[in-house]
């Protein structure tokens, strides 16, 4: 029972990973070379004394060879000499990986199961720590992973001549090996060349060296696996041979052409030519491998057999644990295996079942077909699903299935379908919720992706909108969208969105919310930098603007920028209003905002220092209202105010009728109570109730929530110093907002600075005469209208003529 | 590092309009109604002339050396050391024109809306603010400048507008006060009231060449004088040159006169904010620019390190006077008499020693 319980926690003896010394001094001499451990030995040396307290006659040993030491250390315990057997094998799993790690032959590595994985990521955890350690050269490292690259095929041929011949069986776990020692041999470069990604990097791999690595690797495999295929074929099938010979030949092809692959819809693709670049990138000082999804660690291609496919998938997604992911085999046409994966819940069944399944299961479905891969065939005369995609890395398909489609993989084929086939569970279009209007369309966003650009598409139809796509987030992989259009927006401003998303490095964005907080200039100001609504027609004139749109799945709303102090103000029904309804409707939410802002605090310095200031007649009736009060003025005041912000935000909270009784019932009630009770003046209760009206009809939420947190401040301010304190904060609050920019626009433009402007801030004029767009923009395309945008009015004498009085 | 950018035409009209007129509004009307009696209104426009004259010379200064300000004129005329000390002077007087100014608000403040305040605790309050200022940049109080304008613009108007029922013409009259002689002499003395125009030169560098600073100049006297004109004049109107001079802030006494009805009276307080924030903006600015002379003299790129010991010296020479009689009619009457020769000598001065050194800036390219 004991020796069970220690097969859970003790790594497993390297004689059992086919793990062998080296034969002679100069075997060894070059193992270790090409391990790269010359600048680790003295990092090495230090950990490998920690652990060999005691131990004299390994010391010298241990400065020479730690790897030797901890692999002597080893086998004393593989003996079962040492009480502090335990002790090692618990302390030394870093000795053990590293002993196993630096293995170059991939095909010593037969094993895989999923403890092996485990041990292999406590290593790599363990393996940033080394990594950090170590002396970042990566030249030196190059020239010495050259060197040993050739010194390892030489190790790997003369292995090969004496070890066993691969059999068919071992093809699919090779290859597992393959990438699994692909891994290791990453992380053996990440110990040396230490690149900052590794030591931010969960699993411990360099993306960034992976990209020099890969052609190393793919070169090297490349030639092992032609050597290993062509020993294979000997023995197999001439099937087999042939399909292994086409997958090598397929394999170089790939290895040679894998930096200019075209990019896909997937934003992880194009995270991959980001990566492809990054090593250039860094030494610029930018560091690109920090927006890539974990998925990177699949970077494996697809395998012409299908069960290796399969193991592969049920490696990568955990099956059979991870029960939401169907793998379900068939043969296609009674002749050719294939399966289909999807997640459970994500795809449109109908899809598959009518469109897929059968039409592939079907005996005559490959009638016209001879030899070879079928998928071009079956993509092109089989499947009528609307849209369908080849790829051949799992590093592009994973992201597929995760987002909901199906992947069909076909025996015999390096490559795979995916096949458009979303249909999971999504929310309707309905009103929006926060930016109603009266006069204007009544769609809002939803959390779907899709469906919000297909909003936008409905109302801007442009060839020249572009939508671009990518994943912002490490390990949820959310996707967001990029939407400009191509003639009228400012390249530098698309440019700088795109710089700010690419060089997020975080794990996890719900939605839009905290995107934008992760890409704004001044996260530390009050005010927002960004604007986010939730209407489609919004967006839209945005866009006509000439601003840069970010949509991100997970939150029904949108992110627009660079913006101006006046968009908060505005909102879609100004543009679907007469002019002279438009701009009065500015004005109340003008004078609503500042009421929110000033109020509270006038009220303040007017009541503790400006007392002359108000009307005998009402000075009177507050003094004899505020009489029975026992709490000083400012207390009473804070007191009314956090009273209000509580039912607020309570009435918010409560689900359905009770939030909104609740607003209603508890402002009364609690109102006249409080004034029945003498704790509170009514004239203090209308002003509260005033200023809270105010703040309602402030149209963006963020900057409602910014008035409500700057009035407080404010109260503090008319408190200790009156009017003058109230115009201080004021000073210093618009101050701040002057000195703001929002992607390189000043924040109060086109007031400060002045810019050229249509007469569309606060007063907004006839629509025929907004004939610009936004100066401070600096778009590509500045008129937005003709010079003479009605031309059914007739030009004649200035009064319009006797026959004409329209269009004055 | 604060980047001072460049801004324009606008920008900084509103600036240094806000900056000279803002004086009006203090204790100096008083003073001068003491001095030339009715004729202060016309006074100032002599006043207005005259420093148009003096700004010749800066400009003139300015066009012979293109896209350089006052300091890096002065280095290329004065070489290094003889640079050093002019600017010192200029700056330590331009440091204590603040200090004088921010006293002289604060005694006012203390005198009709915060009687009880200690006036360190109302000039601690007024410095916070300036500091936000500073740390933000010139291109900051700006475009505060530009955004305020038209409050304070309109906020005048309607003190001006609601005091109309207290006006009396015969108070304009003797039209000749106590003499013409002596209102041209206080006249060309009191030029020093529109003294802060040389701060262009300070700031020529983020102005769009001196063209434009021409325009800038020329528009900003041209207004500040007719506002200032326009403030003693209704001023003369609604208090006779014998009550007027015994007024602390006759603006802000014509503003509490205003009483149509019971409900709009007393509202004073309301125009205290035009007030504060042009002196928020005069102050700040004045400030930046002596911070600005300061680094370039000790050769200081980051100027944030540098706010805060300034602004402690600004607060150490604000409280150095007595009293508020001690300000009034001490300091602050001594910088409208003689503030000219710190203003206006120094660009005549190095103008004269470039001409006689033929120094000249680099030639502006086809």
């Amino acid at each position: 029972m004991l020796k069970e319980l220690k097969k859970l926690f003790v790594y497993k003896k390297p004689s059992e990973h086919g793990f062998r010394f080296p034969e002679g001094p100069e075997e060894s001499e070059l193992w270790s070379e090409y391990r790269g451990k010359i600048n680790n030995l003295e990092d090495n040396s230090e950990t490998g004394k920690k652990h060999n307290s005691g131990n004299e006659d390994q010391g010298q040993d241990n400065e020479k060879n730690p790897d030797l030491k901890s692999y002597k250390q080893k086998n004393k315990d593989d003996k079962g000499k040492t009480k502090d057997k335990k002790r090692h094998n618990k302390r030394s799993k870093e000795e053990q990986t590293r002993i196993v790690r630096p293995m170059p032959i991939n095909e010593l590595v037969k094993k895989k199961d999923s403890k092996e994985k485990r041990n292999g990521q406590e290593y790599n955890n363990t393996a940033q720590e080394l990594n950090q350690k170590c002396k970042y050269n990566e030249e030196e490292n190059k020239t010495g992973s050259d060197k040993t690259e050739a010194e390892t095929k030489t190790g790997n041929k003369e292995e090969e001549k004496k070890g066993a011949s691969n059999t068919r069986d071992n093809a699919p776990k090779s290859r597992e090996n393959e990438s699994e020692s692909k891994k290791e041999s990453n992380n053996d470069k990440d110990a040396c060349q230490g690149s900052e990604s590794v030591s931010r990097d969960n699993t411990g791999r360099s993306n960034e060296n992976k990209t020099d690595l890969k052609k190393y690797e793919n070169k090297d495999d490349s030639e092992e696996k032609d050597e290993k295929s062509n020993k294979e074929s000997e023995a197999e099938p001439d099937k087999n041979k042939e399909e292994m010979k086409e997958s090598n030949k397929g394999e170089d092809t790939r290895n040679e052409d894998e930096e200019n692959k075209q990019e896909t819809v997937s934003g992880s693709d194009e995270n991959q030519k980001k990566e492809n670049a990054g090593s250039d990138k860094k030494e610029e000082g930018e560091d690109n491998s920090h927006n890539r999804s974990h998925n990177d660690e699949h970077d494996i291609d697809v395998s012409n057999s299908i069960e290796e496919n399969i193991s592969i998938l049920k490696d990568i997604f955990n099956l059979p644990v991870n029960q939401d992911v169907i793998i379900r085999e068939f043969i296609i046409a009674r002749k050719i295996k294939a399966c289909v994966v999807f997640i459970d819940g994500m795809i449109d069944k109908n899809i598959i079942i009518e469109f897929i399944l059968p039409e592939l299961m079907n005996p005559c479905a490959l009638d016209g077909f001879e030899t070879g891969c079928p998928i071009d065939f079956l993509e092109k005369n089989i499947l009528s699903v609307h849209q369908v995609v080849r790829m051949d890395n799992y590093k592009s398909i994973i992201p597929q299935v995760l987002s909901g489609q199906t992947v069909v993989f076909i025996d015999g084929c390096n490559e795979c379908l995916i096949m458009e086939s979303r249909g999971f569970e999504k929310r309707d279009i309905s009103v929006p919720s926060t930016e109603t209007v009266v006069n204007g369309s009544q769609e809002a966003f939803t959390e779907n992706l899709r469906t919000n650009i297909t909003l936008i598409r409905r109302i801007v139809k442009n060839e020249s909108l572009i939508t671009e796509f990518r994943i912002i987030s490490k390990t949820n992989n959310i996707l967001a969208a990029i939407l400009y259009i191509e003639d009228i927006t400012n390249k530098r401003i698309v440019d700088e969105v795109k710089r700010r998303i690419e060089n997020l490095d975080i794990d996890y964005i719900a939605g839009s919310g905290m995107l934008e907080q992760l890409i704004e200039d001044k996260s530390l100001l009050l005010f927002p930098q960004i604007i986010s609504t939730e209407r489609p027609d919004r967006v839209a004139s945005f866009l006509m603007d000439g601003k840069v749109v970010l949509i991100c799945e997970g939150t029904p709303f949108a992110l627009a920028m660079p913006i101006a102090f006046f968009d908060l103000f505005h909102t879609s029904e100004d543009s679907n209003l007469r002019w002279q309804y438009g701009t009065f409707l500015r004005i109340v939410r003008l004078i609503g905002t500042l009421l929110a802002f000033l109020l509270p605090g006038l009220w303040t310095a007017l009541i503790l220092f400006h007392q002359e200031m108000i009307p005998t007649s009402l000075l009177s009736s507050i003094v004899i209202s505020r009489a029975p009060v026992p709490f000083p003025f400012i207390i009473e005041f804070l007191l009314m105010e956090i009273s209000f912000e509580l039912i607020r935000e309570g009435g918010i909270r409560v689900p359905g009728i009770t939030g909104n009784t609740l607003g209603i019932i508890g402002a009364l009630i609690l109102g006249q109570s409080a004034v029945s009770a003498g704790l509170v003046s009514p004239s203090l209760i209308i002003i509260v109730a005033v200023t809270g009206l105010g703040s309602f009809t402030i149209p963006n939420y963020s900057l409602a929530l910014a008035v409500r947190i700057a009035r407080f401040v404010l109260i503090g301010f008319g408190a200790v110093g009156g009017l003058y304190g109230i115009s201080i904060g004021f000073t210093i609050f618009l101050s701040l907002a002057l000195g703001m920019k929002s992607f390189g626009v000043p924040f109060f433009a086109p007031v400060a600075p002045m810019t050229r402007s249509n007469q569309d801030k606060i007063v907004r004029g006839p629509l025929y005469k907004q004939e610009e767009r936004p100066d401070y923009l600096n778009t590509q395309d500045e008129k937005r209208m003709g010079d003479r945008p009605r031309e059914w009015v007739k030009s004649s004498t200035a009064g319009g003529g006797r026959d004409n009085d329209q269009g004055r | 590092m604060i980047k001072e950018g460049k801004f324009g035409y606008h920008e900084a009209i509103s600036v240094m309009v806000i900056t000279i007129v803002i004086n009006a509004f203090f204790t100096s009307p008083a003073i001068l109604v003491g001095l030339v009696g009715t004729t202060g209104w016309y006074m100032t426009l002599i006043s207005m002339l005259t420093s148009m004259f003096a700004f010749m010379f800066l400009y003139l200064l300015l066009k012979r050396f293109p896209n350089k300000n006052i300091m890096q004129i002065s280095d290329v005329v004065l070489g290094k050391w003889g640079s050093s000390v002019f600017l010192l002077l200029f700056g330590g007087f331009l440091l204590w024109t603040a200090s004088i100014n921010i006293r002289e608000f604060t005694e006012v403040l203390k005198v009709y809306v915060l009687p009880r305040t200690p006036p360190s605790f109302i000039m601690i309050m007024f410095l916070i603010t300036v500091v936000v200022f500073s740390f933000l940049g010139l291109e900051t109080i700006v475009r505060f400048a530009k955004f305020i304008i038209y409050i304070l613009g309109a906020g005048l108007i309607l003190v001006i507008l609601l005091s109309s029922q207290n006006f009396e013409m015969k108070n304009l009259f003797p039209i000749l006060g106590y003499g013409l002689s002596n209102t041209l002499i206080h006249g060309l003395l009191r030029s020093s009231f529109y003294g802060e125009i040389v701060i262009i030169g300070v700031i020529a560098s983020s102005l769009q060449g001196y063209k434009e600073i021409k325009r800038i100049g020329f528009s900003s006297l041209f207004l500040s004088g007719f506002i200032t004109s326009l403030c003693l004049m209704v001023f003369t109107f609604v208090f006779p040159y014998n009550v007027g001079q015994e007024l602390t802030s006759p603006m802000y006494e014509m503003a509490a006169l205003i009483n149509y009805g019971g409900f709009m009276q007393r509202m004073e307080p309301l125009f205290l904010f035009l007030w504060n924030f042009g002196s928020f903006i005069e102050i700040s600015f004045i400030l930046y620019t002596s911070l600005m002379i300061y680094c370039h003299i000790f050769r200081i790129d980051d100027k944030r390190p540098v706010i805060l010991p300034m602004v402690t010296t600004l607060y150490s020479l604000s409280l150095i006077p007595k009293s508020i009689i001690e300000v009034t009619s001490g300091l602050v009457q001594t910088m409208r008499s003689w503030g000219w020769l710190f203003y206006y000598i120094p660009p005549v001065i190095i103008l004269i020693i470039a001409l006689i050194r033929k120094k000249k800036g680099g030639s502006r390219n086809a």
